[in-house]
């Protein structure tokens, strides 16, 4: 890595702390869907779910200690853990419509609640927060590396390896460091907030049963997704001393997410065609 | 002796400088496809208010927000391409492009909160 970009030792540290967070992020995330889970089905009056939602609450607190301690297996075990509940709450979502919007059909799949906006809510927040969990366990670079420290290992240098440094270095004005700087954390501000509104979209979708609303919460929350694609890359270059190779991935990693962008906002454009039809109808 | 100020081209070589012109053709295609979702958009909203629902006035609020986020959009495809078209004054267009775009995700996280709240008041009511 070229001197003319950062000090790797901070980026590092900065890189395993943010593990760390989204780590512990994660696994709250987990636990509260799961307490929520516990709490309708006792108030349904199901025994069978209430025994079921204590069980996973002992699972979810036993596994959360054992992956804080960085062991390779807790990290396997979890992710089989999260494989099985999303398998658990996608089933619920798709007996739910199967059912045309009865939520005795989710029983089966380990959710009873007393109305069927609820247990579809739950299904659609339990389905989001394990696939968060799943993503971090399996493809965040900064969660792995904390777990590698907490295991008392070294981590992995984080760091645009595909791209070789030019060490040509781009002067820039004040002007231009503060774009630089703004252009990636509001860009993963929006990808964030674009995840929870189609997120809500989801659940609003189910719990009117509406179909339309549901492909376009699903739309609008993959839309967040791919923005948060070329967030490492911006969020890497350094202001002040800024290598003209990376500037240059950074332009074609924004080409590649407006390319991606054009489907899904034609997608969202289709939708909306729909909803206005339907309007007539 | 002749005075010495910061560079303002990149020196790229000329297939490194078509990185821009792509840039600037995708990012037009989402400026145009932001300005037909907002246009929908406010004939949704329109056709909910004649419908006797003034929930339409919320989407007439995005339409608007969607219009401006696409013209910020296509001024930045409009420097990407100057970035692309003029060798000597490249940097000057590529920052623009950057400084476009952070204006372009403020619009965008507006939208994105302003759509997070409504749809939570759907959500819980």
């Amino acid at each position: 890595m070229s001197a003319s970009t950062h000090d790797p030792a901070n980026e590092d540290s900065a890189q395993v702390d943010l593990g760390g967070r989204l780590l512990v992020l994660g696994l709250m995330l987990m636990l509260v869907i799961e307490s929520l889970l516990a709490t309708a089905a006792l108030i349904q009056l199901s025994f069978v779910h209430v025994v079921i939602g204590i069980v996973s609450i002992c699972v979810a607190l036993y596994l959360s200690n054992w992956i804080y301690t960085g062991d390779r297996p807790a990290r396997k075990v979890l992710l089989g853990w999260t494989g099985l509940q999303i398998f658990l709450a996608g089933g619920a979502v798709l007996a739910y419509f199967a059912a045309h919007g009865e939520h005795e059909s989710m029983r089966v799949f380990g959710i009873a609640a007393p109305t069927n906006g609820t247990a579809i809510s739950l299904a659609v927040v339990k389905l989001g927060c394990y696939l968060f969990l799943g993503y971090l366990l399996s493809q965040s670079a900064s969660v792995k590396n904390f777990l590698r420290v907490k295991a008392g290992r070294e981590p992995h240098a984080i760091e645009p390896a595909s791209i070789a440094p030019s060490g040509v270095v781009v002067a820039t004005a004040d002007k231009d460091k503060r774009a630089v700087a703004e252009v990636g954390t509001w860009m993963q501000a929006t990808g964030l907030i674009l995840i929870v509104a189609g997120l809500l979209s989801v659940i609003a979708g189910a719990r009117h049963a509406s179909r339309i609303y549901l492909i376009e919460g699903a739309l609008i929350a993959v839309l967040g997704a791919v923005m948060l694609g070329p967030v490492g890359v911006l969020r890497q270059l350094s202001p002040d001393q800024l290598d003209r190779a990376f500037l240059l991935s950074a332009f074609g990693q924004l080409k590649a997410l407006y390319k991606k962008q054009v489907a899904i906002l034609g997608g969202l454009a289709i939708v909306a065609v729909v909803m206005l039809v339907m309007l007539f109808r | 002796m002749p005075p010495t100020g910061p560079s303002l081209s990149l020196d790229l070589q000329p297939e490194q400088r078509k990185t821009f012109a792509g840039l600037a053709a995708q990012m037009k295609l989402v400026a145009f496809l932001l300005f037909a979702l907002a246009g929908l958009s406010v004939i949704l909203g329109i056709v909910q208010i004649f419908q006797g629902s003034w929930a339409g006035l919320l989407d007439i609020v995005i339409g608007g927000l969607l219009k401006v986020s696409g013209l910020v959009m296509l001024t930045a495809a409009t420097s990407a391409g100057y970035a692309n078209d003029v060798p000597d004054c490249d940097k000057i267009h590529a920052f623009n492009v950057l400084g476009d775009l952070a204006i372009f995700y403020k619009f965008q996280f507006g939208l994105g909160a302003l759509l997070t709240l409504i749809l939570a008041i759907k959500v819980l009511f």
